[in-house]
């Protein structure tokens, strides 16, 4: 084969990956007014095999947005609406006494885990035993019970929301859980005419009808096309540079971050900057990674990561602008 | 690859115009700023614009210039960092460049960096690299125009009317003292043309045509009057290194003695007219002739002629050594020499006296001999002393020659000072500025005293630098009454310094009228 048809291949595997994404988006944006972000943001996670924390207050559309996600990709989709009462084996399954051919056997009965796409509405409202065990099954992607793993289906979503507003009687989220979401991000209120679209689109007596438009076959293979986009070291030095900046303790980390913050990022924040800076890269229609692409998705990538010190809770600062100070700096 | 290589030629190019534009304005503000205080230095002075001095910093300016702007000439990963940002590129082309030199990476990687490369080559084509700025600082640069401008305008003036005076001065100085220099060299040579090969000899042991040799001409007039100075006191050395003070005065007392007497009255006037050498002649003779006598004498008694001749000498002697003890701080060797001949004489008279038992005639002839030794000794020194006095009389003339030099000096200086002070203001002849003497103008420096003779040396200090002074008629005075004291002051005046005094006067006295 010769260098110029795997070139052409790869340059259609690339435009094939753009226009799904644009698809997708087109169709979601046929459910969903607005939202352009937290849409985009959402399907770079879902391409990056990422989880996303989804904070806002509750009727901005959710459910909506991961139920008409899960008809476009085509994947099966389930939600948790997390309570204090909430036990593990509810969200993960358990192994009940069932009769088989007069034998009485257990048999393990899949939780609303086993899915695709798993919306846990209200996550900080479980304990944190349930929560964790929600937790293993983002990070390890299995089940364990009664000493059996069973493998969750491929690609597996999770899209947790939190409710910043009531906050008596939840369990916040410890760092160490927040710090294994892909993103996390806010739902802001829709605009005047989002809003009026919003209105119009779903108290009429037809609703859109979202087609499928990839498959998570194709999802997975887009993952795999964005790890493969190139970036230079200046590139790498400056997002090292934006992750190290968020250590107070550090020499080179700005003076606000000093005052403010208690512990920066994680390596593991740098890890879903850079993969969802690929996908950034290959959605603008580039080969490399560049600055744009990492200020684009830092925000998302890091604001969860970050702890504020006494200080920067005390005057109201948020990690948002922190990071935003030090992208300023940096360039 | 080689549009992308193209592209960023042409961006380092631009960028290295606009840093050379953007340097220009503050480069030139710092050189006009540079050329400002420099001729504002001068104008200060009173002096026109050295145009001379305005090069130095311009040079510095220049190599700077070079220097910052090609020290700090962007290269390629510079410009492309410049052309990403300015074209807004997306890091394009920082990541072609680390993409071109990776070598290990695997085939979809290179794919992957193809099409990157094909991509930034499409991007940079797009470009307009004109559109870089290139931006002049207009606040330095018109800011430069306004020093330049008042440079140009403080170059135009021309030097003050004290400074030209001034510089006339020094012209004149170093025209008289180059004619100085060459009359001390013609009287020299003049004098050596002259000079007996004993003079000669003496000459030659003195440091006098070194120093004149080493004399230069000078736009300094202190200068001048101080290399003067040092050939003055030179000679005054050599003069004292002759020494003849002592026996001038005893040489002087024996022609009085020897004058009084009729028989000796005839060497006494040879001692009196300096005509030593022909009075060693006349000792000479006198004794050959007694020895001749003595030995032409009987051995029992001597002849009339030897008792004649012997009375002779006796009494010139006796006379000699009169005026020997006349002078009794005297110790000189020449006083020795009479004393042992007056009583060698005394001795041998008494030897050949007219009764022939009181005669020893062996004595008597042994006793010649040694004063012949005696008188012969006194004859060398009288010889010496006629030649160190012909070679004083030499020096004497060179030393004449050298206060016309001074006096020249001093007087052009006065002239100078005297067309200024009648040109300037008749108020400056009154008394009231009596008192106002520059410091400057009545500083004396006086010379090393050496052993012999003491020797004032005055010298005219500067009027200071810069602005030339006037002088009045009173100031004048108190300068001449100084010099006359310091003039009066001195021992053994020479006569050749006094007839410079005289010269130096009668100068002044013609510009007066």
């Amino acid at each position: 084969m010769s260098v110029s048809h795997e070139n052409e291949l790869v340059e259609k595997e690339v435009n094939e990956f753009r226009s799904t994404f644009t698809a997708l988006k087109d169709e979601i944006s046929k459910f969903i007014v607005g939202q352009d972000e937290v849409v985009n943001h959402v399907l770079i996670s879902i391409i990056a095999g990422g989880h996303v924390l989804l904070e806002g207050v509750p009727g901005l559309g959710k459910t909506a947005l991961v139920n008409t996600i899960s008809k476009a990709i085509h994947l099966d989709s389930k939600r948790i609406q997390f309570t204090p009462d909430l036990l593990p084996a509810d969200i993960l399954g358990t192994n009940i006494l069932v009769e088989r051919d007069g034998e009485k056997i257990f048999e393990f009965q899949k939780g609303p885990v086993f899915t695709n796409i798993l919306l846990a509405d209200e996550i900080n409202r479980a304990t944190p035993k349930t929560q964790s065990a929600l937790l293993e099954t983002m990070q390890e992607k299995t089940v364990t019970v009664a000493n059996k793993t069973h493998i969750l289906d491929k690609p597996y979503f999770v899209l947790a929301t939190q409710n910043p507003l009531e906050m008596d009687g939840t369990y916040p989220l410890p760092e160490a859980q927040l710090d294994r979401f892909f993103f996390k991000l806010d739902v802001k209120m829709p605009n005047h005419d989002e809003f009026s679209q919003i209105l119009d689109r779903t108290t009429g007596l037809t609703r859109p009808e979202i087609k499928a438009i990839t498959n998570g076959e194709r999802i997975i293979e887009m993952g795999k096309t964005a790890c493969q986009v190139p970036i230079a070291e200046d590139i790498k030095n400056y997002l090292i540079k934006l992750a190290i900046s968020t250590h107070p303790e550090k020499d080179e980390s700005p003076n606000v971050v000093k005052q403010y913050i208690r512990y920066g990022v994680s390596p593991r924040a740098a890890q879903a900057i850079l993969l969802a800076a690929r996908i950034h890269a290959l959605i603008a229609g580039r080969y490399h990674v560049a600055k744009e692409d990492i200020n684009a998705v830092a925000i998302p990538a890091m604001r969860h990561r970050m702890l504020l010190s006494f200080e920067g809770e005390a005057e109201g600062i948020t990690t948002e602008q922190i990071i935003k100070d030090i992208i300023q700096l940096l360039n | 690859m080689n549009e992308i290589n193209h592209f960023l030629e042409l961006v380092k190019a631009r960028l290295l115009k606009a840093r050379l534009a953007s340097l220009l304005g503050p480069v030139l503000l710092a050189l006009s700023c540079a050329w400002l205080i420099i001729s504002l230095y001068f104008c200060s002075q009173g002096q026109k614009v050295d145009k001379s001095s305005l090069i130095l910093p311009l040079i510095v300016a220049i190599v700077a210039y070079l220097f910052i702007t090609f020290s700090k000439a962007p290269n390629k990963v510079a410009a492309a960092i410049y052309a990403d940002a300015f074209f807004k590129l997306k890091n394009a082309l920082v990541s072609n460049l680390d993409f071109m030199k990776r070598s290990d990476s695997d085939q979809t990687q290179k794919q992957f960096y193809d099409l990157q490369l094909k991509q930034t080559s499409e991007l940079c084509n797009q470009q307009n690299i004109e559109l870089i700025p290139i931006k002049y600082s207009r606040k330095s640069l018109s800011l430069a125009a306004v020093f330049l401008v008042a440079t140009l305008i403080l170059c135009s003036f021309d030097d003050s009317d004290e400074l030209k005076q001034e510089k006339a001065l020094a012209k004149a100085t170093l025209e008289t003292t180059q004619s100085n220099k060459k009359e001390l060299e013609k009287t020299i040579e003049e004098l050596e043309e002259k000079m007996t090969e004993e003079e000669r000899e003496l000459f030659k042991s003195s440091k006098i045509k070194q120093v004149l040799k080493n004399i230069e001409a000078s736009e300094n007039k202190l200068e001048a009057l101080r290399q003067y100075a040092k050939l003055e006191k030179e000679i005054s050395t050599q003069n004292d290194k002759m020494n003849m003070r002592q026996d001038k005065k005893l040489l002087d007392e024996i022609s009085r003695e020897l004058e009084k007497n009729r028989a000796t009255n005839k060497m006494g006037q040879m001692f009196a007219k300096q005509q030593y050498k022909d009075a060693a002649k006349e000792l000479k003779d006198k004794m050959k002739k007694l020895q001749e006598a003595l030995k032409n004498s009987s051995e029992k008694q001597a002849s009339k002629e030897a008792q004649k001749l012997a009375n002779e000498m006796k009494n010139m002697s006796q006379k000699m050594q009169n005026a020997a003890e006349n002078l009794k701080a005297n110790n000189s060797q020449m006083k020795m020499d009479i004393s042992k001949m007056a009583k060698l004489s005394e001795k041998l008279s008494s030897n050949i006296c007219k009764n022939p038992s009181q005669c020893n005639m062996s004595e008597a002839k042994e006793c010649s001999g040694e004063m012949k030794d005696a008188v012969l000794k006194l004859c060398d020194k009288l010889n010496e002393n006629e030649t160190k006095n012909l070679f004083l009389a030499k020096l004497d003339k060179m030393q004449q020659a050298l206060a016309m030099s001074q006096a020249k000096i001093n007087g052009m200086s006065s002239s100078m000072a005297l067309a200024k002070g009648i040109g300037s203001s008749s108020d400056n002849s009154t008394n009231e500025t009596k008192q106002n003497i520059d410091p400057a103008y009545d500083t004396q420096i006086k010379g090393q005293q050496g052993e012999g003779s003491s020797l004032t040396q005055i010298e005219q200090a500067s009027s200071g630098a810069g602005v030339s002074r006037s002088q009045d008629s009173t100031g004048r005075q108190i300068e001449y009454k100084r010099q006359m004291e310091s003039f009066i002051e001195q021992e053994n005046v020479p006569e050749a310094m006094k007839s410079g005094v005289k010269e130096y006067f009668k100068k002044i006295h013609k510009e007066e009228e």
